[in-house]
């Protein structure tokens, strides 16, 4: 079992990262050295969690566990018979042993379709007060409070705050709105840090930092000020204003990187779904991964979620795939999404066909995913990393927010045992994907979440508000 | 408790399944999350799920929801509610005009309000708010007490006040502060906040506020300009508290005390509510008497006159039928490459039919729903097929079109429509929600298996959704949703007209249940316009519109406080309930307006 650093511990990684800082124009490989000298003295480095929204469900029969595989042994390349499609994990097969593959939580509270992205992270419904999982870990749990961002919430293609867009949830219930552009990422996390060794823009921050210091004091007087006229409700609002200020607050020191930065990245003159974005999306994902790891990398973050766009309305652009039903202008939500057909009852077959258009979406989710994992891999922070990567739904076509494919990957720190497919719905027949009522086993997401907060070390039974609240209660047998 | 049958609306709750078809059957859900069954319903958060198949069940006959106040509107027979619908359970009637106050509050600004409060205090035309993450609504309006300060509004906030404090310092402070060019020091800036704050914070200072915005003016100072200091030191102000949120608070000395709001506040709350902008030196003048619900009509009458006001009501019409959403959809590039060129149009046109309303009609909600006329430019005037305004954005003669009223501009039907098809389900379902006030509920809680009707090229649109119609479960709701949707079947996924569908020519008659007609003078249409004139004759409509408007000025989904409002709304003058200036006007003269009930208790986890 791995711990999270103590202060001291914490005291000495800073003092290194100084150290080593010095006149060394930081590179990937000082990160780690520094990781091992930590390790040594530690024997452990804080746990990274990051939440990947990727739409449209699954193709069900080519990723559900095939028959005779087993938890510990089982295939993510196999061909499926009826369709001649192979395992649209086949993506994630190189990071096998980092997997841990959950087929069959249900999103409860009242999640309908859509609208599930808000009860995925939070484990409740659309008047849900509770925080998302990685704000609850970042801010309720104090985790973020080293890092010079408590946590980052970054997407593609839509940075409005409806509940079908967000998945990240402050307490209270207010969704937090995504960074959807690569250059206000990197303007965000990386444009204050400065290499090391460049002392005239480090005294040019340092000046920056005081002032910025004097604003910051100023801001929190006023909103303690306010404060003391407010209840506990409307504190609620202020508590947030106060968390957002303490971010801005870092933001002002740590600004001597200690790991290589990225460059610059390209502007893109549109980044709205619906707006023109759409074949930029390639090259704004691939950005805002490649950066989301770097920041982990430098210590900069250790919570953050991720939302990834769908391959519709000339997104395939720069994706190289190459399907007769992808188009430039494909609807994949409509014509795609839509149409995908699995048995709905005894005697119906459903289309395989269907399931081949479908795959080739979540294909391309999960090779995002992938990328992710390797970035993380490359700069030795994979195992010390959680990554949940989900979904909005089941049956995709049906809307349905049962039977959800959830994948846990990265090392998490040893605190879970990886490398396992576990299907939670086995007693459905395996060659049928019409599974009766009586067979289906209820797994709440909830459970699932408290299983995570656990892993990070926090001491809490419950997480979220499901309709039975019973149903919040409780690690998911099957974690164990 | 089913959370997310709490709707704090004050609509009727029909529980089925709307989404797409439905083939029934019991699928798709696993035993034990009790999911409801559709018949027996909740309404108004009052959960009374008899299918208690398992834990996530509420027992029948549990309490409702503390707070949640039962419609009158809801009651049996009420116009609004369809008691013939087995899947409708009566809620308790409250006694019609109980007074109800909305709690005292702090609400953050709009991003449109912070623009214009920023513009107004430093006297610039410079967009502001651009840059800025969108706005959460409540109930589809922006204008809500939800809203806070996250960790990228901050930065944001942070970016924005720099620049502009900096344009600022730079070009507006020598006009308000003539002592920067000759005596550039501490005592200028002092005389300088002196008289800049109050009007930043749309109140008299209060003690040690100067002396707080001093000591980040001296930390500029220190190893800089006197401009770097009034730069640092400006920023601050505009990204404080007392800035970015407007309060509500009155002069209660606890959260536990009701109170009446200060006229500070009130200025403040009449001027954001009617010209989203902070209040102008009449509204805080020293004579003025808020109080009275005489001088709010009246200033509320001076304030409409103006530009902003005009736009404000635009803002509350777009906002309360969601179309300003169509700047979030989008359509199938092949089959509709005009759409991306004409969707700026399609607002404008809704924009300046609004206008025109207010302005030429009376602002006048028959009007709205039922005019033979709109407000369009070349390029829509082209896409309607009518002969083109005199001026850039005139008015044009719809009479020999299919399109009445608001509801059949092209942003509407976009608005709600698939990228590829015209969605009837969602057309439905704007129409019950946004002008019916009659809410559906969600099917997911249903037991069933929800399976859309995929694309036929054999089928109009409406052939694919008799699924709904068929299968008993779905039909309670879907009758009504479906029925209302299909009399748009006349416009296609961007709103041009059609008679074909697939090939096939479209069916836009209906006839609505009574559940769906109830209020209205009719239930069978022979298209959306005969729809729309038959909603332009309803008070039911008007009622709607009236709670809609509550959820906006109100900043708040409060049903205790939107009834109350209703109940005063129905002693109006029949003329006066149809405008939506009286309506408006009589929300600022409501004691709605000017008293607050105790802060609510509680608070997040």
């Amino acid at each position: 079992m791995r711990r999270r650093l103590t202060a001291r511990q914490q005291q000495s990684r800073r003092s290194f990262l100084r150290t080593v800082g010095t006149g060394a124009l930081a590179l990937p490989f000082i990160r780690s050295l520094e990781l091992s000298a930590v390790h040594a003295q530690a024997d452990a480095l804080p746990m990274s969690f990051i939440g990947v929204y990727y739409p449209h469900g699954v193709s069900s029969p080519l990723f559900r566990r095939q028959e005779g595989d087993t938890e510990d042994n089982f295939s993510l390349t196999f061909t499926e018979s009826r369709s001649g499609e192979q395992c649209v994990l086949a993506e994630l097969d190189a990071f096998k042993d980092k997997l841990l593959i959950l087929d069959g939580i249900d999103y409860l509270a009242g999640a309908n379709g859509h609208d599930a992205p808000r009860a995925a992270l939070t484990g409740s419904g659309r008047n849900g007060t509770g925080p998302s999982i990685d704000q609850y870990l970042a801010v309720s749990q104090g985790l973020g409070n080293e890092t010079v961002f408590s946590s980052l919430v970054l997407g593609v293609g839509t940075n409005n705050a409806e509940h079908a867009d967000n998945v990240s949830y402050a307490t209270g219930g207010a969704s937090l709105p995504k960074v959807i552009d690569p250059g206000e990422t990197f303007r965000m996390v990386f444009s204050d840090l400065v290499a090391q060794g460049d002392p005239a823009r480090a005294g040019e921050l340092e000046l920056k930092r005081q002032r910025g210091q004097s604003v910051v004091d100023f801001l929190r007087w006023d909103v303690n000020r306010l404060q003391a006229r407010l209840g506990a409700a409307e504190n609620t609002k202020l508590d947030q204003h106060l968390t957002s200020l303490r971010d801005i607050e870092k933001q002002l020191g740590d600004f001597e990187a200690a790991c290589q930065l990225p460059t610059q990245p390209q502007a893109f003159d549109k980044i709205q779904r619906y707006n023109g974005g759409e074949p930029n999306f390639e090259a704004i994902t691939n950005l805002q991964i490649d950066m989301l790891a770097q920041a982990i990398a430098c210590d900069l973050t250790r919570f953050a979620t991720l939302w990834l766009a769908d391959l519709s309305a000339g997104a395939i652009n720069g994706t190289g795939i190459n399907h007769p039903d992808y188009t430039s202008s494909v609807d994949v939500h409509n014509t795609i999404a839509h149409a995908y057909s699995i048995e709905t009852g005894p005697g119906s077959t459903g289309d395989p066909a269907s399931w081949g258009r479908i795959a080739v979406q979540n294909r391309y989710s999960y090779s995002k995913v992938a990328r992710l994992l390797q970035q993380l891999e490359s700069f030795g922070m994979l195992d010390a990393s959680l990554v949940m990567a989900f979904t909005d739904m089941g049956n995709t076509a049906a809307h349905s927010s049962t039977d959800v494919p959830v994948i846990l990957a990265g090392g998490a720190g040893g605190r879970l045992r990886m490398g396992r497919y576990i299907s939670l719905q086995s007693n459905c027949p395996p060659d049928n994907y019409w599974c009766p009522e009586q067979e289906q086993v209820l797994k709440p997401n909830n459970q699932l979440l408290v299983g995570i907060a656990q892993a990070f070390g926090a001491d809490t039974n419950s997480y979220g508000e499901p309709l039975n609240p019973a149903h919040a209660s409780g690690v998911l047998p099957e974690l164990a | 408790m089913s959370m997310e049958f709490m709707t704090p609306r004050g609509t009727v709750q029909l529980l089925a399944a709307l989404v797409f078809g439905c083939s029934g059957g019991n699928v798709g859900s696993p035993p034990g999350d009790g999911t409801p069954s559709p018949s027996v319903t909740t309404a108004e958060g009052a959960p009374s799920e008899a299918s208690t198949s398992g834990p996530e069940t509420t027992p029948p006959g549990a309490p409702a929801t503390p707070g949640e106040p039962d419609n009158p509107e809801n009651t049996p027979g009420g116009p609004e509610n369809p008691t013939q619908n087995p899947a409708v359970t009566p809620t308790q009637p409250v006694e019609p005009g109980t007074p109800s106050f909305l709690p005292a509050r702090i609400r953050r600004l709009t991003n449109a309000e912070y623009e214009a409060t920023t513009q107004a205090l430093l006297g610039t035309t410079d967009p502001v708010s651009d840059a800025f993450v969108p706005d959460s609504r409540q109930s589809g309006f922006t204008r809500n007490a939800e809203q806070i300060v996250d960790p990228l509004l901050a930065r944001q906030l942070q970016q924005t006040a720099d620049t502009h404090a900096a344009r600022f310092v730079a070009s507006g402070l020598a006009q308000e502060a003539p002592c920067a060019a000759t005596a550039a020091d501490r005592a200028c800036a002092l005389d300088f906040y002196q008289g800049f704050l109050p009007q930043a914070y749309r109140r008299p200072l209060e003690t040690g506020e100067l002396d707080a915005v001093m000591t980040v003016f001296d930390a500029g100072m220190a190893g800089g300009t006197f401009q770097e200091a009034m730069t640092l030191s400006l920023s601050a102000v505009l990204q404080s508290a007392a800035f970015v949120y407007h309060t509500e608070l009155g002069s209660a000395t606890t959260p536990s005390e009701a109170t009446l709001l200060t006229a500070d506040e009130l200025a403040a709350s009449l001027a954001y509510l009617l010209t989203g902008a902070p209040p102008d030196a009449e509204l805080t003048g020293a004579s003025m008497d808020l109080s009275s619900p005489q001088t709010r009509a009246e200033q509320a009458r001076r304030l409409l006159q103006t530009d902003a006001a005009k736009d404000q009501i635009t803002r509350l019409v777009r906002e309360w039928l969601g179309i300003d959403a169509v700047e979030q959809v989008g359509k199938d590039q092949e089959r509709f490459p005009e759409y991306a060129q004409l969707r700026p149009f399609m607002l404008e046109e809704t924009n300046a039919f609004v206008n025109e309303v207010v302005l030429a009609e009376s602002a006048s909600l028959t009007t709205l729903f039922s005019a033979d006329f709109t407000m369009v430019g070349p390029e829509l005037a082209q896409f309607y097929g009518v002969a083109a305004p005199a001026g850039a954005v005139g008015r044009v003669d719809l009479s020999n079109t299919a399109r009445r009223g608001i509801l059949n501009h092209a942003s509407f039907l976009a608005r709600y429509a698939t990228e590829v098809d015209s969605a009837p389900v969602r057309r439905g379902l704007a129409v019950g929600e946004h002008v019916l006030c009659v809410d559906p509920g969600d099917p997911s809680g249903l037991n069933i298996n929800i399976v859309p009707p995929p694309p036929d090229p054999s089928q109009t649109t409406r052939e694919r959704f008799v699924q709904h119609t068929v299968d008993p479960i779905c039909a309670g709701c879907h009758s009504g949703i479906d029925g209302i949707g299909f009399t748009f079947e006349g416009f296609d996924a961007v709103g041009a007209e059609r008679a074909m569908d697939n090939g096939k020519p479209v069916d836009t008659s209906t006839e609505l249940s009574s559940i769906w007609a109830a209020g209205l003078d009719q239930a069978t249409f022979s298209d959306s316009a005969d729809l729309a004139l038959t909603l332009s004759r309803s008070e039911s409509v008007k009622r709607c519109f009236t709670r809609h408007l509550s959820r906006y000025a109100g900043a708040a989904t409060d049903p205790n406080s939107e009834n109350y409002f209703v109940s005063q709304w129905e002693d109006m003058q029949a003329e006066d309930r149809d405008s939506i200036v009286e309506v408006l006007v009589a929300y600022v003269a409501s004691d709605l307006f000017v008293q607050r009930a105790p802060q609510q208790a509680g608070g997040g986890l």
